[in-house]
């Protein structure tokens, strides 16, 4: 089951210091990330889990190219990345579907910005639609579309210009239980069908054992890559199975100790 | 397939797709809703109007200063038999419509322009934010100075504060869209000018609408105060100011409820239709 494939992505000795404004001439240096080093291979699932603050998120706007580095390297297919690309879709926590488009418009907007000719963009945006099962709602405007509906549209527009790899920023965050559940379900199906390469953000130990084939850990800020756990288990996931079980109480446990917390009794673990 | 996905399947159908079967119109309801729109809506201004007459006819007021309903409206009538009615709205709506179109557009620019370059920001935020703070009436003393008692002048005035209005909405807009949607925008290769106009022009909009719908209702003020100042022959301000001379209080009414319904029209018909064109159909703003 563990994937094998040719490296895709490679982040080697990574560094992230931001720089507050205190005002009156004065700032203060806060280092995010610390040398953090990792790879991700050709259609792996990666999660990156870690407590807020360790700069999960942050880690993933550079390697989606939306936040600058402070030093070292990310590259993917061989490509330095310093800026936004086609060959990575993002997707977001707060959705990010633009209100004036409709569904349809959302997923074609990175399809226009690529150059994709007119003809070649319909036939995508009805696949991808009925993949996230939004087919009928082509014409609506997200407004009236729920949280769910509006991350399916965000998930549908991040693979409309077939990038290399999808970058997913807690993207089911901001849902409630039963839509998170029934999107983690979805997106192992969109995995499956697509074979793309997905680097995920996440708070939830579930969810990361749940996805993906390896779990990254962070330890608290300045974030570096503290641990590494492989979940090899096929896929689609029983969540009440024994080996599951093992394999999130590993991981929670794992996250625990990386909190400090000596015991390594993950009370704090509730999802 | 595992059980997980079984379920999904069977419950995570996604409401709405199904077909949906509408009968026919309940003409019933619809009668009944837009005649209580209708009442909620003429209630308050018939009972206005029963008051005023009711005080006109009671003897306790000066009837030159509070004429009757019927009075006004046969002045009005004749007005508009003389052409002078006809005359006036014309020449009040073309200062007003030459002036705002000249103000939305340049305050558009203008303002967006301030919201995506930082420099420009700086050297025009401080004189906008003073002019802003300065009436549009107080220009008029200079202005005529100028230009002398013209149309010019009138436009001159109603064209510099409506860009002003426009201006600091059309900023504002630019400088509120959030954040994560232009985030969304360059993640999906959207830079420079594509960025600007795929996705900060459309976000700000909804802000920009709002401008132009403040500066209409300047510019409109603008004008029937302005008609009254710089004393053009014709125009409804003008009309308005010109009636106290032959202390004609029903002239003056009559011109005030013609300015309102017409200051009222030109907002419903113009920006509304923008309105609902754009951001109420995206649902960024409900009525």
């Amino acid at each position: 089951m563990a994937i094998q494939g040719p490296v895709k992505l490679q982040v080697t000795g990574l560094d992230k210091v931001f720089t507050i404004d205190e005002g009156w001439g004065r700032t203060t240096d806060i280092t995010a990330l610390e040398s953090v080093n990792f790879e991700v291979r050709s259609g792996e699932f990666i999660s990156l889990i870690g407590p807020s603050g360790c700069g999960k998120s942050t880690l993933l706007m550079i390697v989606a190219g939306l936040y600058e580095k402070t030093s070292g390297d990310v590259v993917l297919d061989g490509h330095h990345i310093n800026d936004t690309g086609f060959d990575r879709g993002v997707v977001f926590q707060e959705f990010a579907v633009f209100p004036w488009l409709t569904v349809a418009g959302n997923v074609r907007f990175g399809m226009r910005m690529k150059g994709i000719p007119k003809a070649e963009r319909d036939p995508v945006v009805d696949r991808l639609l009925r993949l996230v099962e939004l087919e009928g709602f082509k014409d609506v405007y997200p407004y009236r579309l729920s949280g769910g509906m509006k991350q399916r549209v965000g998930i549908a527009r991040a693979l409309a210009f077939d990038p290399e790899v999808m970058l997913m920023d807690e993207p089911f965050g901001a849902l409630d239980a039963q839509t998170r559940s029934s999107l983690q379900q979805l997106l192992v199906q969109v995995w499956m069908e697509t074979h793309k390469t997905v680097l995920f953000v996440t708070h939830s130990v579930r969810e990361a054992a749940y996805l993906s084939d390896r779990v990254l850990l962070m330890s608290p800020r300045p974030g570096r890559i503290a641990e590494e756990i492989k979940i090899d288990l096929p896929r689609p996931r029983d969540v009440l199975s024994v080996e599951f079980l093992e394999c999130e109480r590993k991981v929670a446990e794992t996250l625990a100790g990386l909190m400090g917390q000596s015991d390594g009794q993950p009370a704090w673990v509730t999802d | 397939m595992a059980s997980a996905d079984k379920a999904r399947t069977q419950t995570g159908k996604t409401p709405g797709t199904e077909e949906r079967v509408l009968g026919p119109p309940n003409w019933g309801v619809v009668f009944r809703n837009s005649g209580k729109a209708f009442f909620l809506m003429a209630a308050p201004l018939v009972g206005l109007l029963i008051f005023w007459e009711l005080l006109a006819h009671s003897g306790t007021l000066h009837p030159v200063l509070f004429p009757p309903l019927e009075k006004i409206w046969v002045t009005m009538v004749d007005q508009a038999k003389s052409g002078i009615l006809w005359l006036d709205i014309y020449v009040s709506l073309y200062r007003l419509l030459v002036g705002a179109f000249l103000a939305l557009v340049s305050g558009t620019v203008v303002g967006l322009i301030m919201g995506m370059n930082q420099t420009v920001e700086r050297i025009l935020a401080p004189p906008m934010y003073f002019f802003l703070a300065v009436p549009g009436l107080a220009l008029f003393p200079i202005v005529i100075l100028w230009f002398g008692l013209s149309d010019f002048t009138l436009i001159s005035v109603l064209w510099f504060e409506g860009m002003i209005t426009v201006m600091v909405n059309a900023w504002t807009g630019v400088k509120t869209v959030d954040a994560s949607l232009i985030r969304a925008g360059r993640a999906m290769g959207a830079k420079g000018m594509t960025l600007f106009f795929q996705v900060m022009v459309p976000g700000a909009l909804p802000n920009l609408i709002a401008g132009y719908r403040i500066a209409f209702s300047r510019a409109w003020r603008i004008v029937v105060t302005g008609e009254m100042i710089v004393a053009l022959e014709a125009g409804l301000g003008f009309r308005i100011f010109a009636a106290r001379d032959f202390l004609a209080a029903d002239m003056m009414y009559g011109g005030v409820v013609v300015v309102g319904i017409l200051g009222v029209i030109v907002e419903r018909v113009c920006l509304r239709s923008i309105e609902l064109a754009t951001v109420q159909r995206w649902g960024t703003l409900r009525e």
